[in-house]
């Protein structure tokens, strides 16, 4: 079975309406995921970086805007974005360097999973403001429409190497559990960060089965709804 | 010009500056790796277990056990894969106090813990689920993980490395991480550190030479720095560590950011490694390339 895998990636702000603090090591993250998983096996589908990846490309078209998710985010099996991110209004917000069509998109313009989108990675601060259900439910419920995992950060994160997603890109592409090696991978006892994953279902024990087992071998047993979310997180 | 706010006490400084060590080259091979597993009370052997290799690793697999062993670092980890991580439906209950007593009993048991460490952090994995009717169900903790760091002449050991950490669940010990090289001899004197003002002073540099728009200081250490578990490392040198929130314009969006610099003023070298550069990529067609 192979997966097919799309990154994103943005260290290069501007001085202009999008402007945000420079990044280090995003596209060593996103690009060292792509490699591991293609070394492994899989496909690459695209790798945009600073002011190639766009907003619209996370954009279901049905929110308007030149929404074009689904020839990209969500034309892939898995997709890596690495960058800045804020969460306000149980909306989370990721930047942008180039307005194309915004300088900020917004998760309640995605609905992710809606093609063939399963695992997701928002290598970025404030995936979540905390680990309580409204923070995860409020902000993920809407957005997760068919996708299986979130794989990301609560509150603010700093990234100490360059190979954090290589190596989780490793341990997905060898089958390991994918909530467990996101865990594992990213987390960071001397900053004391919090790494997230949060998996969908149509009921309790699925979403939880998904959380504990999950691997990119489970590419096709498609989440028929997401009434329920089963979280882990280490901190 | 970056807007620089430094809430960060500095670090009180050593009365005599600690020295540059060595770090000899890790002992790493199939037989360092049995012996290994030998003495984490496993058989060891190659009609017990099976051997698999990488560029990067040494591994070893008998019953539920697995050991790997780091080429560059010597680091390892023991882990039982049945276990770690894995939710069995318990709860941790343990507090702080009483897993940091067990851990630092299974590292003696396992001639593990250093001659001087220090806790650096309790974490906790923990699980929960929610439904439509939006309210956490089933939260409980499936480990509970202490992360200890080698204190060297005083100094805690800080880094991606210097790191062991012993992780417990509701029967005990589930995974052994052992990220400390073997200290070597001194390899050069210090005469004097820098002030840890002066670390804050090039982090601001660099942080204006970003152009950053504004940044929180928010902790100043004084550590040996090590690199983690794929780096190769010849010497254990005094460093700070800054760490700091990166602010962006609009105050919404915040990132973290670790700025690392050496301590001493003759120092050895590169403390971090080269930030990889990145692959030119050509401008995005309109239709993004479709």
């Amino acid at each position: 079975m192979s997966v097919s895998v799309g990154v994103e990636w943005i260290n290069n702000f501007h001085g202009d309406a999008c402007s945000q603090n420079q990044l280090d090591y995003m596209n060593t993250h996103a690009e060292g995921f792509r490699d591991s998983m293609v070394a492994r096996g899989n496909t690459s589908a695209f790798d945009w970086g600073d002011d190639n990846a766009w907003e619209t490309d996370f954009r279901h078209p049905s929110f308007g805007g030149g929404g074009d998710a689904l020839n990209w985010s969500d034309n892939v099996n898995f997709c890596y974005f690495a960058d800045h991110g804020g969460n306000w209004s149980n909306v989370l917000h990721i930047a942008f360097s180039k307005s194309h069509n915004e300088c900020l998109g917004a998760s309640d313009t995605w609905k992710l999973g809606a093609k063939d989108l399963k695992w997701l990675v928002l290598d970025i601060c404030d995936g979540t403001l905390d680990t309580t259900a409204s923070a995860v439910v409020d902000v993920w419920g809407g957005p997760m429409q068919g996708i299986h995992m979130i794989f990301t950060f609560v509150n603010t994160t700093s990234p100490w190497s360059a190979s954090e997603g290589s190596d989780f890109g490793a341990d997905a592409g060898n089958w390991a559990a994918l909530a467990n090696a996101w865990l594992d991978r990213t987390y960071g006892s001397s900053i004391g960060n919090t790494p997230i994953a949060i998996a969908a279902g149509a009921s309790r024990d699925e979403a939880i089965n998904r959380r504990e087992n999950e691997t990119i071998a489970w590419r096709d047993y498609d989440v028929t709804s997401t009434a329920w979310l089963a979280w882990k997180w280490r901190h | 010009m970056t807007a620089i706010n430094v809430l960060a006490a500095m670090p009180a400084l050593p009365e005599t500056p600690p020295p540059i060590l060595t770090l000899p080259p890790p002992q790493v091979s199939e037989k360092t790796l049995l012996s290994l597993a030998r003495s984490m009370n496993l058989r060891g052997t190659q009609a017990a277990g099976s051997i698999h290799r990488d560029t990067s690793t040494f591994g070893y697999s008998e019953g539920s056990f697995d050991l790997v062993l780091y080429r560059a670092s010597g680091a390892f980890r023991y882990k039982d894969r049945n276990r770690w991580q894995i939710d069995h439906r318990s709860n941790v209950e343990l507090s702080d106090a009483a897993a940091i007593r067990r851990a630092r009993r299974l590292l003696e048991r396992y001639k593990l813990l250093p001659a001087e460490s220090r806790v650096l952090r309790v974490s906790r994995l923990n699980v929960a689920a929610a439904g439509p009717e939006r309210r956490i169900e089933d939260h409980r903790v499936i480990d509970v993980a202490v992360h200890f760091q080698p204190v060297v002449r005083g100094v805690p050991v800080d880094g991606p490395g210097g790191k062991l950490t012993v992780y417990l669940d509701h029967e005990g010990l589930t995974c052994i991480d052992h990220l400390s090289r073997r200290v070597g001899s001194i390899y050069r004197r210090v005469s004097s550190l820098h002030a840890p003002e002066h670390a804050v002073d090039l982090a601001s540099r660099a942080w204006n030479r970003r152009g950053l728009h504004s940044v929180e200081v928010n902790e100043v250490r004084l550590c040996y720095f090590e690199l983690g578990w794929t780096d190769q490392q010849k010497y254990l040198q005094p460093a700070y560590i800054v760490l700091a929130t990166l602010i962006g314009p609009d105050e919404r969006i915040r990132t973290g950011d670790i700025f690392v610099t050496p301590a001493t003023t003759n120092s050895v070298g590169r403390l971090v490694p080269r930030i990889p550069q990145g692959r030119p990529q050509k401008l995005r067609a309109a239709r993004g390339n479709r």
